[in-house]
């Protein structure tokens, strides 16, 4: 047996509940918002992530799990969505990223063609419920689907922001990322910049 | 499909047996949704994504069928217009087709709908945070008058390479000494992508600057999605000396409400030719009627 965790109670209504969720997260960045949706994450992802994963990856999708990710993952994301596993960076259509501290520079994920933008590295990230929270150094991010400013709710190393900065620049190429901590979301897709304050 | 896959329907006695929530397949909403999700990311640019046939023929809102299909959920409220009614063939047969398959909730008026799909029109209501408008489109690619390759348009949008259409623009306004596109007027979104706004009347491109609620694009022939999120620039072309501007009816008022400051309909009403004009939005007229009721019982 690959896996003992079973998926989503409903598959349908708590894939599109979900789904839902990760499209206000993206189409509102730095807003905070809930997964409803209850399963038994494996050991390595939080629920949001696990999630996340069963509603958008299935067979058409190459998935990178950061190594060293628990075992159980992979195979019960293999059970449940069928996805395929790549360990190149770039050939990625998700990544799976449980510690940012030693996460691949951001350039090393695929991004995109100036035809097809659209091709890129979407990261799925765990940052752990001791950085879900705004502290003084958290900056203020500007951009589309932004009312004027917001704060990013969650704390992200300076290291993270210079890359962020160049993944901004080179826009429209360029990779979005999802933040889960526990049952939360947090969308920053490429269109959205860090102010200087 | 899984044994909760058919079962989901079984709980809500008023859908249809036979078929998954929302119609589709969820292999299918699962591509669809992954396309939505990059439209967002990159507001204006076209995802393509693989259409699928659906129980009506192209060029009846097929693609905002799918991507209304891939966002609902049951506890979502629907409301369909088609040129800003209700009542209108295509708008009856919509929402009585996601009431077969989902079980949701329909309504007719802007303010409590969670999630409209529209052809043709943005309601008169100001749409709100937290709303989702899905626009039916018949054909997305802004430069295709200009370029009828869509392997050349796409690398004019990869180029940012958008002279020609100001030409167009140009033309217009050495033919008739003012801008005659009158819908499907073409706009910047997020200071980078050309987009079709669908062909929706130039009067309510400006409703599509920083709105607060979230607009979705599927094009079902087409096979493209593309999005606008929330509080997103978009901008009509124009030039310095030639703003943009909106349309105007002369003072016309609506001849059911009174409206002033609403998207006006010529209607002929006998065979001598007489017209008159009224609000294309009925669910925006009905609440000005009653506004006006209460006017006078005050």
């Amino acid at each position: 047996m690959i896996t003992t965790f079973p998926g989503f109670n409903n598959l349908v209504h708590d894939s599109q509940s979900t789904f839902r969720i990760l499209l206000d997260a993206l189409s509102r960045p730095g807003t905070i918002n809930q997964v409803t949706a209850q399963l038994t994450a494996p050991s390595g992802l939080n629920l949001a992530c696990a999630a996340a994963c069963l509603t958008l990856l299935d067979l058409e999708t190459q998935v990178w799990l950061q190594p060293e990710l628990d075992r159980s993952v992979q195979n019960w994301l293999l059970f449940h969505t069928g996805c395929r596993f790549t360990k190149e960076t770039n050939k990625a259509d998700f990544a799976v990223i449980w510690n940012m501290d030693r996460m691949p520079n951001l350039s090393e994920f695929k991004q995109g063609t100036p035809v097809y933008p659209e091709d890129s590295t979407t990261l799925l990230i765990d940052v752990g419920a001791d950085n879900a929270r705004a502290n003084n150094r958290s900056p203020l991010l500007k951009g589309a689907g932004i009312n004027e400013e917001i704060t990013m709710p969650i704390d992200l190393p300076d290291s993270f922001w210079q890359q962020w900065q160049q993944n901004y620049n080179s826009y429209p190429l360029g990779i979005d990322i999802y933040f889960f901590t526990e049952n939360k979301v947090i969308g920053l897709p490429r269109t959205s910049c860090k102010t200087n304050q | 499909m899984t044994k909760t896959e058919l079962n989901s329907n079984s709980s809500n006695s008023s859908t249809e047996p036979g078929f998954n929530f929302a119609y589709l397949d969820e292999q299918t909403k699962r591509s669809i949704r992954r396309a939505i999700l990059k439209a967002v990311a990159i507001p204006g640019h076209q995802i393509p994504f693989s259409s699928r046939e659906m129980p009506m023929s192209y060029g009846w809102g097929t693609g905002g069928i799918q991507v209304t299909a891939s966002v609902i959920g049951k506890e979502d409220t629907l409301k369909v217009i088609d040129q800003g009614a209700d009542d209108t063939t295509n708008a009856v047969n919509i929402r009585r087709f996601f009431k077969k398959v989902c079980g949701v909730n329909t309504t007719e008026k802007t303010s409590e709908a969670t999630l409209i799909q529209t052809r043709h029109r943005i309601p008169e209501t100001p749409l709100k945070e937290g709303q989702t408008i899905v626009y039916q489109v018949p054909m997305p690619e802004p430069l295709f008058v200009i370029e009828p390759s869509r392997t050349e348009a796409a690398k004019m949008h990869a180029l940012e390479e958008y002279g020609s259409m100001y030409v167009k623009l140009y033309e217009d306004i050495t033919n008739y000494g003012y801008i005659a596109t009158a819908y499907d007027y073409p706009v910047i979104v997020n200071d980078r992508y050309l987009m079709k706004p669908s062909p929706i009347p130039r009067f309510d491109n400006p409703k599509m600057n920083n709105n607060p609620a979230l607009q979705l694009f599927g094009a079902g022939r087409e096979k493209r999605i593309y999005a606008v999120p929330p509080y997103t620039k978009v901008k009509s072309l124009d030039f310095e000396d030639y703003p943009f501007s909106v349309e105007n009816w002369d003072n016309k008022a609506c001849e059911f409400c009174g409206s002033t400051d609403s998207y006006l309909d010529e209607v002929v009403i006998d065979n001598e030719g007489t017209r008159m004009w009224i609000c294309s939005d009925t669910d925006y007229c009905n609440g000005q009627l009653i506004v006006n009721s209460l006017n006078c019982m005050s």
